[in-house]
C-alpha cells in the first residue's frame, strides 16, 4: 500500500502494509532515533511528532497516517525549538541513555508550546510522564527550565530564570 | 606487507556508542529463537512440520549444526548453546530460525515441531505408577503428547523429585539452640519469613547482536559486559581462533546478571547462523523473551528466628536462606556466599546459625542482580528488626543502636566490617525525620484498631514510618578477587592528553574521575580520554584467561582510590609532551584480610554505611499508599563530587521506588539526602539505596496496616486484598464472640 506523508518536512510515499506499525516503517526507512521499547505505547522510546503532537509510533498503524505530518528527532533537533531544548538539557548536565531521548524532548516541546512559563505542577507532571529512570527528576526539571530560558532568549522575551 | 601490518594492528575489542539494533548490513538475515514451551522433557527431534513450504533462504539451526563445543563452561557451570537432550526450563532456546523477512519468520515459527521422547515418558510413567495410584494423565489417553508430558512431568516433579541443592553455605557461631531454650536469654522470640522478588525492569534495547564472517574473521557487534568470556565462548563454539574474532561492544542497556553471561550464548547462536549461511545475521530477543530470560524476578526466601533478652539485646539468631537458582546459574555459589555474609545485616550477636542453600529447578536461571545481592539479606533483616520492635515494644532506633556491630555485645561473627559513624547516622536520621514521635503515634493509632473501633478498621488516618540500615561493600574479596587483577593505569601522551586506561562504569563515576584529575592536574576536561586499552578487559595477555567482570566484585571505589594514587604520582611530574605512564595496583596485604577457605575475615575492601526512614499514609478510598517523606543519610567516606553523588542517590531512589509495586512507579514529594562529612577514603554508595529503601517501605506499610507485609514487590491491588482479608477475619472473629 502506498501512503503519502510529510516525513520530516519532505513529501514521501511510504510503501508498507497498512497494519504495520509506524515504528517499524520509520525504522526501516533509516530513521533510527525512533527506538523499539515496550511496543505497548507506554515507555515513550518510539515517540514521534504526528501533526505536531507527540505520539507513541509503536501502536499507530501506518495505514492511518495518510497525508499526516511526521517529525522524528533527526529533523526536530535541527529546528530552533529542538536546539533550545537540547542545549537546555546539556546546560543541566543531562546525559540521556539514548532510548528516552525522543520521549523527553518531544514531551518538553509540547509543554513549552502550551505554556510560556511552565508551573511547578506542570513540570512535575511532565517528569511523571517520563518512564525511563536514566536521569533523576530534579536534573530533568532543571533541563526543562533551561530549555524554557533558551526559548525566551531566542524569542527576545523575558527570561524564565529571572 | 602493508596490508599485513594493518591487519596485525586491528584491535580485537572496540567500543562503540551505537546500539546494535540500529545497525544493519547488506544482504542481512534476521534470526528468531525457537524456545521450549515446556519446562522439561527429552528432545527427540526439531524440524518443520510435514508439508511446510520453507522459503529457500530460510534456515533452521539446532544443536547439531554447532561446529565446535555444544556447551560451554562459564565459571565452572556447563551451559548448552542449544538444548539438544533434556529441556532444562520453559523458554530455553532450542533452535534458531533465520531468514531475510521477519514477518515470514514469525509465521514460519508456528510450523516448527518439537518432538519429545515418548519412551522416556512411558518409563517415567511406569516408575511413577509404582509409587502413586492417582496418576491423572496418561500418554495413551488420547491427549496430544505434549499436554501429557507437561501434566505428567509436573505431577512427577511435585511428588517424587527432591530439590537438588547446588550450593550450600553454613555459618555457625556460639550455642544458638541452648539460648533459644533458656528463658532468661530468650525473653522474646520473634519469627519472620521474608520474600523478596524485587527486580529492575526497563524497556530499553533487548539483548542480541549483529555478526558476520568476512575475510576469514568473525565480526560481532553486541552490548557485551564480559568480553573475555564472549571471546572464549565464541572460539570454543565456532572453532575460530580468538585472534580471528573481532568484537565491537555497543551501548549496554541491561546490566542484569543473566545478561552478563547469557550474551555469550546468544552471540554464539547467531555466529553459527552467520557461519553456516555466510551472510550477516541480526539476532534480537523479543521483549517477552527478554523478560523471561534476562529480567526475571529472583526468588529468595529468608526466614529469621530471633531471641532477645529483657534488655533488648539480641541473644541468638537462626537464619535460613533459600534461593532458587533456576536450571543452571554460573554465579549461584557466589550469590549464596554474599547472601550469607549479609544475613545478619549490620548487627552482631554471639550465637548465630545461618544456613543458606541454592536449589536447582526447572525455572530459567535466576537473575539476582550481582551489585545488589546483599539487598535481599538486608531487606529480611531490617524487616525482622521492625517486627521485633512492633512485637516487643522496644524502639526501632534503640534496638538498632544496642545491637549494631561494635555495640553492647562482643561479636563472634566471623566477618568484620567498618561502619564508620553509624551511630551518629542513625541518630541523625531519627532526628531529621522525627522518627521516634511519629513511630509512637502510628503505633498507638494501630494498636487497638481492630478490637475497639466500631468503624471500619481502615478509616483514616492510617500512617506508618519505617527505618532501615545497611552497608554497601565494595571490592568483594571472595573467590574471584585474586583472578581479577585490579589496577589502574594513567598515561600522558605527546599531545599532553591524559589517558585513563579504564572505562568509568557510569556517567556519575565518569564525572567523579574527571574531577579527581582536573582538581590535581592542570588539564582541560576535553583532554581526558578514557580507553580500555592495555589493561582490563582488552588486556588478554594470556589467551586462556577470563577476566572477571567488574559487577561481580564491585571495584568502582577501589578503582577510584587507585586512580587518585595514580594522579598523586602524576602531579609530581611535569607534563611537557614527554609520554609517560603510571600504574597502581592493590597492595597484596589488603587481599590477605579475607580467608576464603575458612570463610572469615573482612569480606570487602571497604564498606559504606547508609540509613533511611520512609513515611507513608494510606488512602482508604483507593487503597493505595502515598509516600510522604524519605530521609537518607550516608557515611560514604570522602565524597569526591557531592553534586554527582547526590544525583546518583536521587536516581537510585527513583529507580528503587519504581520496583516496589509491579507496573507502577511510586513517587515521593519530599526526599532528603545527606552525606556525613568524613576524611576516610571514598567508598561505593551507588547501591545502598536498594538495600535500605525496600525494607523501610515494607516496615512503614506494615505499621500503617497493622499487618506484617512480608513480600515485595506488591501488586497494585495488594493493599486492597490485605485489607479485605483482615475485614473478613474481623467479621468471623466478631461472629464467634457473639
Amino acid at each position: 500500500m502506498k501512503i503519502p506523508v510529510m516525513l520530516n518536512s519532505e513529501k514521501v510515499i511510504l510503501d508498507a502494509r497498512p497494519t504495520e506499525s509506524l515504528l517499524e516503517v520509520l525504522r526501516s526507512n533509516g530513521l533510527l532515533s525512533v527506538k523499539e521499547g515496550c511496543t505497548k505505547g507506554k515507555c515513550g522510546s518510539c515517540t514521534v511528532l504526528l501533526d505536531d503532537k507527540p505520539v507513541p509510533s509503536c501502536i499507530i498503524p501506518v495505514g492511518i497516517v495518510r497525508n499526516a505530518s511526521i517529525e522524528t528527532l533527526e529533523f526536530f533537533l535541527l529546528t530552533k525549538e529542538g536546539e533550545d531544548i537540547i542545549s537546555g538539557f546539556r546546560q543541566a548536565g543531562m546525559n540521556m541513555c539514548g532510548f528516552c531521548n525522543s520521549s523527553r524532548i518531544f514531551s518538553t516541546y509540547e509543554l513549552l508550546k502550551k505554556s510560556y512559563r511552565p508551573t511547578a505542577e506542570e513540570l512535575d507532571r511532565l517528569a511523571d510522564s517520563i518512564k525511563c529512570n536514566c536521569i533523576d527528576r530534579k536534573t530533568f526539571i532543571n533541563g526543562v527550565i533551561y530549555a524554557t530560558a533558551n526559548r525566551h532568549e531566542r524569542e527576545g522575551r523575558r527570561n524564565a530564570l529571572i | 606487507m602493508c596490508a599485513k601490518r594493518k591487519s596485525a594492528d586491528k584491535k580485537n575489542f572496540v567500543f562503540s556508542d551505537e546500539f546494535y539494533s540500529d545497525m544493519s548490513a547488506p544482504d542481512m538475515l534476521y534470526a528468531l529463537p525457537i524456545t521450549s514451551p515446556f519446562s522439561c522433557g527429552k528432545i527427540r527431534s526439531i524440524g518443520f512440520a510435514p508439508k511446510t513450504k520453507v522459503p529457500e533462504d530460510c534456515f533452521l539451526f539446532t544443536g547439531n549444526d554447532i561446529p565446535g563445543e555444544k556447551s560451554v563452561a562459564i565459571l565452572g557451570t556447563e551451559v548448552p548453546v542449544f538444548s539438544c537432550g533434556e529441556i532444562s526450563y520453559k523458554g530455553e532456546i532450542l533452535a534458531l530460525l533465520a531468514g531475510p523477512d521477519r514477518e515470514v519468520l514469525t509465521e514460519l515459527k508456528n510450523s516448527v515441531r518439537i518432538q519429545l521422547d515418548g519412551d522416556e515418558l512411558k518409563k517415567e510413567e511406569t516408575e511413577f505408577s509404582k509409587n502413586y495410584n492417582f496418576l491423572s494423565v496418561s500418554i495413551d489417553d488420547g491427549f496430544p503428547i505434549e499436554q501429557s508430558i507437561i501434566s505428567l512431568r509436573k505431577t512427577i516433579e511435585n511428588f517424587t523429585k527432591k530439590r537438588e541443592i547446588i550450593a550450600r553455605r553454613k555459618i555457625v557461631t556460639g550455642i544458638t539452640e541452648e539460648v533459644f531454650s533458656d528463658p532468661e536469654k530468650s525473653a522474646y522470640v520473634v519469627e519472620g519469613k521474608w520474600n523478596s522478588r524485587i527486580h529492575y525492569k526497563s524497556n530499553k534495547e533487548t539483548e542480541g547482536c549483529l555478526c558476520y564472517v568476512k575475510g576469514g574473521n568473525l565480526h560481532v557487534f553486541t552490548p557485551c559486559q564480559w568480553l573475555s568470556q564472549l571471546s572464549k565462548t565464541l572460539s570454543e563454539v565456532t572453532g575460530f581462533p580468538k585472534s580471528k574474532i573481532f568484537i565491537t561492544r555497543t551501548m549496554v542497556s541491561h546490566k542484569t546478571t543473566n545478561a552478563l553471561w547469557f550474551n555469550s550464548i546468544l552471540v554464539s547462536q547467531a555466529a553459527i547462523a552467520a557461519i553456516k549461511t555466510g551472510r550477516p545475521v541480526k539476532y534480537s530477543l523479543s521483549r517477552s523473551s527478554q523478560e523471561a530470560l534476562l529480567e526475571l524476578a529472583p526468588n529468595v526466601q529468608i526466614s529469621h528466628k530471633t531471641a532477645l533478652d529483657a534488655e533488648g539485646v539480641i541473644t541468638a539468631m537462626e537464619i535460613s536462606v533459600e534461593f532458587d537458582a533456576g536450571a543452571y546459574n554460573p554465579f549461584a555459589s557466589e550469590i549464596l556466599d554474599r547472601l550469607a555474609i549479609a544475613a545478619t545485616g549490620i548487627y552482631s550477636c554471639r550465637n548465630v546459625r545461618v544456613s543458606a542453600k541454592a536449589f536447582k529447578s526447572h525455572n530459567p536461571p535466576s537473575s539476582l542482580h550481582l551489585s545488589m545481592i546483599d539487598s535481599h539479606s538486608f531487606y529480611a533483616m531490617e524487616n525482622q528488626i521492625q517486627k521485633i520492635a512492633a512485637q516487643t515494644g522496644f524502639s526501632p532506633v534503640d534496638l538498632r543502636q544496642i545491637n549494631k556491630a561494635g555495640g553492647a555485645q562482643k561479636s563472634t561473627w566471623p566477618f568484620t566490617y567498618s561502619f564508620g559513624r553509624s551511630i551518629d547516622a542513625i541518630n541523625a536520621v531519627a532526628i531529621r525525620s522525627d522518627f521516634k514521635r511519629k513511630y509512637a503515634v502510628s503505633r498507638l493509632a494501630g494498636h487497638s484498631r481492630y478490637e475497639e473501633s466500631e468503624n471500619s478498621p481502615y478509616s483514616p488516618p492510617l500512617r506508618g514510618i519505617g527505618m532501615a540500615c545497611a552497608f554497601d561493600g565494595s571490592g568483594y574479596l571472595g573467590t574471584f578477587f585474586e583472578k581479577s587483577n585490579i589496577s589502574m593505569q594513567v598515561s600522558v601522551n605527546e599531545e599532553k592528553k591524559v589517558i585513563v586506561h579504564a572505562y568509568p562504569p557510569s556517567s556519575s563515576i565518569r564525572e567523579i574521575w574527571i574531577k579527581i584529575i582536573t582538581d590535581d592536574i592542570d588539564v582541560d576536561r576535553r583532554s581526558i580520554i578514557f580507553t580500555n586499552e592495555t589493561i582490563g578487559e582488552s588486556g588478554l595477555k594470556n589467551d586462556d584467561s577470563v577476566i572477571i567482570p567488574e559487577a561481580l566484585i564491585g571495584t568502582v571505589s577501589v578503582r577510584t582510590i587507585l586512580l587518585k594514587k595514580c594522579i598523586d604520582s602524576l602531579k609530581r611530574k611535569k607534563i611537557d609532551g614527554t609520554p609517560f605512564s603510571v600504574k597502581k595496583s592493590l597492595p597484596s596485604s589488603r587481599k590477605k584480610i579475607w580467608n576464603q577457605e575458612e570463610f572469615s575475615g573482612s569480606p570487602y575492601y571497604n564498606t559504606a554505611f547508609g540509613t533511611c526512614t520512609l513515611e507513608l499514609e494510606l488512602d482508604t478510598c483507593t487503597y493505595r499508599e502515598n509516600l510522604r517523606k524519605i530521609c537518607v543519610i550516608i557515611d560514604g567516606g570522602r565524597i569526591l563530587s557531592p553534586k554527582s553523588a547526590e544525583n546518583a542517590v536521587h536516581r537510585s531512589i527513583q529507580r528503587c521506588l519504581s520496583t516496589l509495586v509491579d507496573d507502577d512507579s511510586l513517587k515521593c514529594p519530599s526526599i532528603s539526602v545527606q552525606f556525613m562529612q568524613s576524611e576516610e577514603e571514598p567508598k561505593q554508595i551507588g547501591h545502598l539505596v536498594y538495600s535500605i529503601l525496600p525494607a523501610a517501605y515494607a516496615s512503614a506499610l506494615s505499621q500503617a496496616l497493622s499487618v506484617t507485609v512480608d513480600f515485595l514487590p506488591l501488586q497494585t491491588d495488594s493493599i486492597f486484598k490485605i485489607c479485605e482479608n483482615l475485614t473478613d477475619e474481623r467479621k468471623v472473629r466478631r461472629e464467634d464472640e457473639q
